[in-house]
């Protein structure tokens, strides 16, 4: 007897519809499972065996034969078990074979015939739907990730027979069942969005540093890279956290986007749509391929992870010159190639880079008072950081300690002077994020390009032009401040921001000195 | 000459044997004939075997071949005893033996200052360093320095650009540049200045050979300079050395809460000199301030004049580097009301910035040289 259904299955952040075949034919009693199987998958044998029997059922004596199509892509996971053990029952009679058609079923067993959640359910159920296979079987736990498909008809089991039961029935009934499973998960906590248990905090807290908040500004309001250099403790880590409170916030197609991503890695455990944009923060031992994205067939890496978010790269010159430079090429691409021995995969990786770092290896430089390294130490220390790196970074500022009186004596003047930068919130500087958002994307509406940050030099010219005094200008920086070509690039991408920022539409000199005095002023000791 | 450069270079013979060697044989001819015993009561056993192995003729002929591959290489060799070896160095009480020079040593024609300090200097100690070069280098004064990083390198490369005269005495061979980023001043001493070392060519910079070098910068100096100097910085070996020579000290003044400066204000309450101008310096050598100060240090002319902002910024700043938030600040203390923008700021600190009347690094602005 044979029979079939629907399943789900994940090659890289790719999801594609697989057929488990079943077949119980005259023979010796065995139970074979074929299909280019990774280990996990073929031990599905014996948890589908003793679920089996726990569930009430008995396997049919004689050969039974798994194949899982198609059959040269290499399949790893375990949400293949209920689709197996739904197989098994309908080759067995128990359930009609033909009311496995058009039903995807994913699914790890437990012995005792429980059915437990799997990672990758988004993506699985969106190919499914877009495969015409609408109606979906899925572990309990994952049925809120499920229902985030529009269209698809999600039902959401606990056990096997449940999942049987479910099949038996027609439509009317089924709709029930749904429905009711849908009221069980709602009730759950939390809808609570993990990214990586990072709270996000207020620029509100900030007191004071108004230069410094004035680069995250217009970092976010351009997608500019960010480095934060100062001192121990001056508050680097503290604004970095600050800043995905004023990016914009997530649309419905980035949501889903970024969560198909969650869902892969596994970590979207709380089964819905990631609301805050991703803050990415690795410790300076992350390796290689926690950071790329490692494995034959590569589970997303952070840079993935921070997709459409922020990478914040603490301390970076502690890291591995390596692992820096893997992200030279996302950083350039917006998408991370890995070739791999499963194969190459394209994974995205749009994020935008805020990096801290010290001035040197004490922490202290320029403060001569408290800082004795030689101006060798210091330019070694620098030297970790590769420099087609730091070229990628427009916005170079400057964090300084905060003077204790100021510390406590700001929060007495903050009432007055919430007017001026050092008073901001996070509130009030989205606010001014999306309106430079949006006359953004009003220009490059015909374009791909995405933010002031992503032009490249041929769009610079296009879209940062200069009137005759602006030219005059960066002409005379070029020589008085021996600026590169590329600096000019970088403070002309960052003043078209700027411009952005106080709804003009024309670069003025004061946002270009502006720019500059973000690139050049707070360039690191070079010597 | 060439017996006095096979005689300095022996192997085995270093240069208290030398001088012992020519005491007791009264030349460098006498030391060619002179006998096993004398040699063996100048020096002892050791080194006299070693002299009687360089007075074999192969190891004479491959001294006399290294000779004259230094001549092609634009390098002289200056024993003790020539007519051109710098008489102030003569003075002092253990004199090189034997001097390498490349380039050109004004030493008998001119009043010579050595500029000193650290190597770590803040933006005010370069800054005095250039100073003072500068206003010696254009009257006439020799500069004389150890092209080391921080100060000194600065100090020979600003009498250099200034036209003046300049001296480099190196811790290793002349022909080896330490530290290599001073390569540019390296090559331009070589040909607009002079270096010269006590150690043969090709020797390597090593951190002991450094303060026996201090000596002869002292040694060559009518006055020594010390611009920048922490309390317990290396400069002050130096200045130690110029002491017992008989040379005149001089110390640029700090902020007494500047580390940077300890070693300076220290020299000054022990009763060094207070160096406060180029001219004071000049009178102190009995040397004519003729050709006045340097106009490199008023602002270049043609500047637009300053905008109202600019005036009250100049006001603010100084020679400590401050951070926007702190300029702001008293911008905002000084004007009572909360009149400027950040834009409005930082713009002026750029354009005060590309008119070179103040400077900035990483981040933070500041005042280079006096206001005016």
């Amino acid at each position: 007897m044979y029979c079939h259904i629907s399943a789900g299955g994940l090659r890289g952040l790719e999801s594609y519809v697989a057929q488990v075949e079943v077949d119980v034919s005259n023979g010796l009693p065995c139970f074979d499972m074929v299909g280019l199987l990774a280990s996990e998958v073929k031990e599905a044998r014996e948890r589908i065996r003793v679920a089996l029997k726990n569930a009430g059922v008995k396997m049919p004596v004689g050969k039974i034969t798994v194949n899982l199509s198609p059959a040269g892509i290499h399949k790893a996971g375990t949400a293949y078990d209920l689709p197996v053990a739904l197989c098994i029952m309908a080759a067995q009679g128990m359930i009609p074979a033909k009311k496995l058609e058009g039903i995807l079923a994913v699914g790890e067993l437990g012995l005792d015939a429980s059915v437990k959640p799997v990672r990758g359910i988004l993506p699985m159920v969106q190919q499914g739907f877009l495969n015409g296979i609408g109606e979906c079987i899925l572990p309990l736990s994952n049925l809120k990730e499920g229902m985030l498909v529009e269209g698809a008809l999600v039902m959401g089991v606990k056990d096997l027979g449940e999942a049987a039961r479910y099949l038996c029935c027609e439509e009317p009934e089924r709709e029930i069942l749904r429905k009711k499973a849908k009221r069980s998960v709602r009730a759950l906590p939390g809808s609570e969005t993990e990214t990586d248990g990072e709270q996000t905090m207020d620029f509100g807290v900030i007191q004071g540093m108004q230069d410094e908040k004035f680069a995250a500004l217009t970092a976010a309001a351009g997608l500019h890279n960010l480095l934060y250099v100062g001192p121990p403790g001056a508050g680097k880590t503290m604004l970095a956290r600050c800043l995905p409170s004023i990016l914009p916030p997530l649309g419905q197609a980035e949501k889903r986007e970024i969560s198909a991503i969650y869902s892969v890695a596994g970590r979207l455990s709380q089964g819905s749509l990631l609301e805050k944009r991703p803050f990415v923060a690795p410790h300076h031992t992350v390796s290689d391929h926690a950071l790329a994205g490692g494995g034959a067939i590569p589970m997303p890496g952070l840079v993935s992870l921070a997709h459409k978010g922020v990478l914040f790269l603490d301390e970076m010159a502690e890291f591995k010159r390596g692992t820096l430079d893997i992200l030279r090429q996302p950083l350039e691409d917006r998408v991370i190639f890995l070739a791999k021995s499963g194969g190459n995969f394209l994974y995205p990786a749009d994020f935008m880079l805020v990096a801290a770092a010290n001035p040197c290896p004490c922490g202290f430089y320029p403060d001569r008072a408290r800082c004795r390294c030689t101006s060798l130490e210091i330019r070694r220390y620098h030297a970790r950081i590769s420099g087609p790196l730091l070229d990628r970074i427009d916005l170079f500022c400057r964090v300084e300690p905060m003077p204790f009186d100021r510390l406590w004596g700001a929060k007495d003047a903050k009432s007055s002077a919430s007017e001026t930068e050092s008073g901001w919130d996070s509130r009030l500087m989205q606010e001014k994020v999306m309106l430079a958002r949006e006359r953004q994307a009003r220009r490059y509406a015909q374009t791909r390009i995405v933010a002031n940050g992503r032009l490249g030099p041929g769009e610079i010219a296009r879209y940062c032009s200069l009137g005759l005094s602006e030219q005059q200008f960066m002409e005379q920086a070029t020589q008085q401040l021996r600026c590169s070509a590329r600096a000019c690039h970088h403070a002309l991408r960052v003043a078209r921001t700027l411009a952005d920022l106080e709804g003009q539409e024309k670069i003025r000199v004061r946002h270009l000195s502006q720019a500059l005095h973000y690139r050049k002023g707070g360039e690191l000791y070079r010597n | 000459m060439l017996e006095s450069f096979w005689l300095c270079n022996i192997r085995g013979i270093g240069a208290v044997s030398v001088r012992r060697l020519l005491e007791a044989a009264g030349g460098v001819e006498g030391v060619k004939n002179l006998g096993r015993r004398t040699m063996e009561e100048t020096v002892g056993k050791k080194r006299a075997d070693a002299l009687e192995r360089g007075r074999e003729e192969k190891c004479r002929q491959r001294a006399f071949d290294t000779y004259y591959k230094y001549r092609r290489n634009g390098i002289a060799f200056l024993p003790l005893w020539h007519p051109d070896y710098p008489a102030r160095l003569k003075q002092i009480a253990d004199p090189p033996v034997a001097l390498y020079v490349k380039g050109r040593l004004f030493l008998e024609e001119t009043k010579t200052a050595a500029i000193i300090g650290a190597r770590e200097c803040s933006a005010y100690g370069s800054w005095a360093a250039r100073y003072f070069a500068v206003g010696l280098a254009r009257a006439g004064v020799c500069i004389v320095s150890g092209m080391a990083r921080g100060i000194d390198g600065i100090a020979g490369g600003a009498a250099l650009e200034a036209g003046g005269r300049s001296l480099a005495v190196l811790g290793c061979g002349v022909d080896i540049c330490y530290p290599p980023e001073n390569r540019f001043l390296y090559e331009r001493l070589a040909q607009e200045g002079g270096l010269l070392s006590e150690y043969a060519p090709g020797t390597l910079p090593a951190a002991h050979l450094f303060p026996a070098r201090n000596r002869i910068i002292s040694g060559l100096s009518d006055l020594v300079l010390v611009t920048e100097a922490r309390s317990r910085s290396g400069t002050l070996i130096t200045v130690d050395l110029a002491l017992e020579q008989g040379r005149e000290v001089f110390a640029v003044p700090g902020r007494i809460t500047d580390p940077c400066s300890g070693g300076c204000n220290r020299l000054i309450q022990n009763g060094a000199g207070i160096a406060v101008s180029p001219e004071q310096l000049l009178k102190e050598l009995k040397t004519d301030a003729d050709r006045g100060i340097p106009a490199a240090f008023a602002p270049a002319a043609g500047l637009a004049p300053l905008r109202p902002l600019g005036q009250k910024l100049l006001k603010i700043l100084d020679f400590e580097p401050k951070c926007l938030d702190e300029i702001m600040t008293r911008l905002e203390e000084q004007t009572g009301a909360q009149t400027a923008c950040l834009a409005e700021v930082t713009e002026e600190l750029v354009r005060l910035w590309m008119e070179k009347r103040i400077r900035c690094e990483s981040g933070r602005y500041f005042i280079e040289g006096p206001a005016g």
